[in-house]
């Protein structure tokens, strides 16, 4: 049964790719904070290489453990989740007017990574313990409140670029467990008909292709004249909701959606971003000598911007390097998605896939100004214990079920 | 193998397809930006050429009801100082120093505010005068680095006349800004302080522009940004009040500059503020610009408060003012009719061992409610208490309105007190207290404390047939696009008063004015039938608070005023005559 021993069933690849890409990242941190006026920042790439020590030792111990070990104790997981998500409205702390983080001493704690790994869990239990591949929408609607309850509170706190993650985990979970496009298609149209609402044709367009959808599938009854009922509700509400709001409380909204339409704000720091980037050029400005990172033009160049920082110094070849390790990561990570016998396993590597290509996608998105400012972290290289040790214990879950591909 | 297993292991082909076309987006504008624009982004980040210039959007308007202009802005000119571009940059502060009349600590505080955005001009003085502009560009050369910009700046074109309603704006705080960070704020903006400035604050600011500049190396503009399309400044909304400029002159000359006190008119019919006046005022000009220490400290300090609003911020003692609801407390509860008489009002009346006085030493004689209420007969209104008991006193005077902010649309509006038996127990002990108390209750005296704001409501309900409204004091908001928000009437509850309760108690408030004993003769005007009540309210700090409140014409209310004299003695001869010269002036301008 075993081909090769243990030594094969390790995927080293994805080992090499995140230990690279950790190093560097620990270097363009250091990089960044060469012109910074405060002393203490200067050895943040210190602490960061301590969490990378920190994150390898979780990564391995996410490994070690036995998937079915996650299997039983996912709704454990997902309940303390729920609750330290609820916790943070009352003890938690953030900048201006937010709650992210729990606060200990100088350590910061956000229950928002462990919710992502919560919900993986929860999520890969209940579409593995169903006959969810049978078809049709209805086995697949619980998993819709799982993900919605942690959405919603993440999106209180307020940050809505992490709660994006949580539809990303979903949407990849549900492809994976076998439901069909046309079906999700189905499930996710009334969010579809919310952002298509505030033009009429492009909305008009969309109920078209809505119908022609339903006339395919051929839900039954009740649910067609649900989900049609809910897309035209959605789609004229919310045009009316929108006209009622007061010119400045409409701007509140887009510029939350979008900071970067703040041009003062997140906007300026796009700007400089794509300066950045652009004034790299092929080659680079080289190790220490981006202009741009060193006049310190880019706030958060060591955390959401770290991108920027490393293709100032490293130009198009480095940045093409660094987004071909990323590309091995998750490619790999979709392998192992794949190939794994036992469902569970198979649905836990995706979802972790899924959090690292979405994280990857929007940070270098917003980095190269074709996505809104979400405040998303690139994985393994932004500044940040609690992101660089979610992640490694994503990594983990990637290598646990690549190791034990063939248990059933 | 494929047939045990229930898991579909193959299909990863397609969410891999994906993976890859997205990497390739990203590949694509990554080689857009770093392979093919690369010399123009190389130009912009050579000594970092890019400034962001903002561009304050004109503040919003504000409009009485009829379309006089209160608040608008005039342009002025502001000195900044771009960081970067300083040389020697102690001689040229010190310079700078001199000629504005500011010490050089202070600009150098100011520069420190934002000294992460050492290409952006930070303003140091604003509103400066064409005398002082001329001086700087004479030292143009010794001042390298300093600027100076056109702002719009605040015009309070009635300055001390509605100062408390209009509030005034100032520099934004670091607490301001660090919760409207995020919202177009930045070091330097203006926002509303106190007042319809502050309230309406997120409408009256508009968004402010940007310019993005791209400079020389030695920071000359060469012109705008070639990727990046300026930002427009949208002027704010305009604001339409529900006050009349008019009648507001006209309460503002009522009250003197000698009172310290308050009034207010409003609409019955829809809780709209006609006018609110409170003394002593301020000039809330001087605000616009830097408001220096010296000021601040004279205004905080000043014994009188001139920056209170006395309408809505001060609580007071009703004092007889407060019979009206004890007269309608107990004919909600049966315990008289419009006839019953009491045991006759002698001048005084003896309450366990304690005398309780009437203000009329020779007594009243036995009175009805009509006439109680116009003479104003403690006595009277000792004994309705005691029948009426605590708890059914205060829950009625919570009921009508009292003990509780009252949700006008401006900001820090007290609630007042309506003790209750949880109230006393707290504060002297269970059975600790007596239940004399409540004869000074009853009569609006002891630890009660209401708003002028509040007792207008009260008496706008008790004139308009029980609708409590909520008294607001924007009409319209009108934003630049053309869209009109328009506020409706909003009904915050129903007095707990039947018709023919009201009808008695209007009866009452009649003969207060228009009795040959009333104590509000006073406030009676030649053709209109006003009704009213009086009240002259005891307090720790000296002379009595002198009330006068009522409404005109009795049969069909169309204003409700009120005057609150800080210890100006007798409720009937010091409020009762300027509240008819309100009244008068109301009726002499015709509807409004």
């Amino acid at each position: 049964m075993f081909n090769g021993g243990v030594g094969r069933n390790i995927d080293l690849y994805i080992i090499a790719a995140v230990v690279i890409l950790c190093g560097v990242g620990v270097i363009t941190i250091y990089s960044t904070l060469q012109g910074s006026e405060i002393s203490m920042a200067r050895n943040l790439h210190l602490k960061q290489l301590l969490w990378f020590g920190l994150g390898l030792f979780t990564m391995v111990l996410a490994a070690a453990i036995p998937y079915k070990a996650y299997y039983a104790l996912s709704p454990i997981f997902y309940i303390i989740s729920i609750l330290s998500l609820v916790l943070l409205f009352g003890i938690g702390r953030g900048h201006t007017g937010t709650n992210r983080w729990f606060q200990f001493g100088s350590f910061h704690l956000q229950p928002a990574e462990l919710a992502k790994v919560a919900a993986i869990f929860i999520l890969a239990r209940y579409l593995s313990t169903r006959k969810v591949a049978s078809g049709g929408i209805k086995p697949f609607l619980p998993a819709l409140p799982l993900v919605g309850l942690p959405i919603i509170l993440i999106i209180k706190q307020p940050d809505l670029g992490t709660s994006l993650v949580f539809l990303a985990i979903l949407v990849a979970m549900l492809y994976r467990a076998g439901m069909r496009l046309n079906d999700m298609f189905l499930i996710l149209s009334p969010a579809i008909s919310l952002v298509c609402a505030f033009h009429l044709a492009s909305w008009m367009v969309f109920i078209l292709v809505l119908i022609l959808m339903l006339l395919r599938s051929r839900p039954r009854f009740l649910a067609t004249a649900a989900i049609f009922l809910l897309n035209f509700a959605v789609g004229i509400g919310t045009p009316i909701l929108w006209r009622s709001l007061h010119e400045y409380q409409q701007k509140r909204i887009l510029v939350f959606l979008n900071p970067g339409r703040d041009p003062l704000g997140a906007g300026y720091q796009v700007i400089q971003s794509k300066v950045a980037l652009g004034s790299g050029g092929v080659w680079g400005k080289g190790f220490l000598h981006g202009t741009q990172t060193k006049l310190a033009f880019l706030p958060a160049q060591h955390t959401d911007f770290v991108f920027s920082s490393f293709g100032e110094q490293f130009g198009f070849w480095g940045s093409l390097v660094l987004l071909a390790l990323l590309l091995t990561l998750i490619l790999r990570g979709m392998k192992i998605a794949y190939m794994s016998r036992n469902k569970f396993a198979g649905l836990m590597a995706m979802g972790a896939t899924a959090v690292i290509l979405f994280h990857v996608i929007v940070n270098v998105g917003v980095s190269l100004g074709i996505m809104p400012v979400t405040g998303l972290p690139l994985p393994f290289m932004s500044y940040g214990g609690s992101s660089l040790i979610s992640n490694m214990i994503l990594v983990g879950l990637l290598l646990n079920a690549r190791f034990r591909w063939q248990e059933y | 193998m494929i047939s045990r297993h229930p898991f579909k292991n193959s299909g990863g082909f397609f969410p891999s397809l994906l993976v890859i076309i997205l990497f390739s987006i990203l590949v694509i504008r990554l080689f857009d930006l770093q392979v093919v624009r690369a010399e123009i982004y190389w130009r912009l980040s050579e000594e970092n050429r890019i400034r962001v210039i903002p561009v304050d959007a004109p503040r919003g308007h504000i409009l009485d009801r009829n379309g006089e202009v209160l608040v608008c802005n005039r342009p002025s000119y502001v000195v900044s100082i771009v960081p970067f571009k300083l040389r020697q940059m102690d001689q040229t502060i010190r310079t700078l120093g001199a000629i504005l009349d500011m010490p050089s600590d202070e600009i150098n505080k100011r520069l420190s505010q934002s000294r992460y955005r050492r290409f952006e001009p930070v303003k140091i003085k604003r509103d400066i005068d064409f005398k002082t502009l001329s001086i700087l560009e004479e030292h143009k050369l010794d001042l390298l680095g300093v600027i100076y910009q056109v702002e719009p700046r605040r015009e309070y074109l009635h300055g001390r006349l509605a100062a408390h309603l209009m509030g005034a704006v100032g520099e934004i705080s670091a607490r301001e800004l660090e919760s409207l960070a995020g919202h177009g704020y930045r070091q330097g903006s203006l926002v509303g302080k106190w007042g319809v400035e502050k309230e309406y604050e997120p409408f009256l600011h508009g968004n402010d522009g940007v310019q993005f500049v791209e400079v020389s190396a030695v920071g000359r503009e060469i012109g705008p940004l070639p990727d990046r399309s300026p930002v427009e400044a949208k002027p704010g909304s305009d604001l339409v009040l529900t006050i009349d400029l008019g009648l507001q002159k006209d309460a503002a000359e009522a009250l003197s500059d000698t009172i310290t006190g308050a009034a207010v008119v409003l609409d019955p019919g829809s809780g709209e503020v006609l006018a609110m006046v409170s003394r002593p005022t301020f000039d809330p000009n001087i605000f616009s610009a830097v408001v220096p220490e010296s000021t601040w400290r004279s205004l905080n300090e000043d014994p009188d408060r001139p920056l209170l609003n006395r309408a809505i911020q001060c609580t007071y003692p009703p004092g007889s003012a407060m019979k009206v609801v004890t007269a309608a407390a107990g004919l909600e509860n049966e315990l008289i009719t419009e006839h019953t008489h009491f045991a006759p009002c002698t001048g005084s009346y003896k309450y366990g061992n304690r005398w309780f006085g009437c203000w009329q030493p020779g007594g009243h004689g036995s009175l009805g409610l009509v006439d109680a209420m116009a003479q104003s007969c403690d006595v009277y209104f000792y004994q309705l208490g005691l029948k009426l008991q605590l708890d059914r006193w205060s829950k009625f005077a919570t009921a009508c309105g009292f003990g509780a902010p009252m949700k006008l649309d401006l900001p820090n509006e007290a609630g007042g007190l309506i003790p209750t038996r949880a109230f006393y127990d707290q504060r002297y002990g269970k059975g600790k207290w007596s239940t004399g108390i409540l004869l000074n209750l009853s009569i609006g005296q002891g630890e009660i404390l209401v708003t002028p704001l509040q007792i207008a409501s009260f008496m706008a309900a008790v004139a308009n047939g029980g609708t409590i409204y909520r008294p607001h004091i924007v009409k319209e908001i009108r934003s630049v696009g053309g869209k009109v928000m328009i506020k409706t009437p909003e009904i915050a509850g129903h007095l707990p008063i039947s018709d023919s309760h009201l009808k008695s108690i209007r009866k009452s408030l009649r003969a207060v004015v228009h009795s040959a004993e009333g104590t509000g003769r006073q406030a009676s005007v030649k053709d209109v039938e006003v009704a009213g009540k009086t009240g002259t309210a005891q307090n720790p700090h000296g002379e009595d608070h002198a009330w006068f409140v009522g409404f005109a014409p009795i049969d069909n209310p169309q204003m409700v005023v009120v005057v609150l004299v800080e210890h100006g003695g007798h409720g009937g001869t010091t409020a009762a005559p300027l509240a008819r010269r309100i009244i008068e002036a109301y009726l002499k301008r015709g509807a409004v």
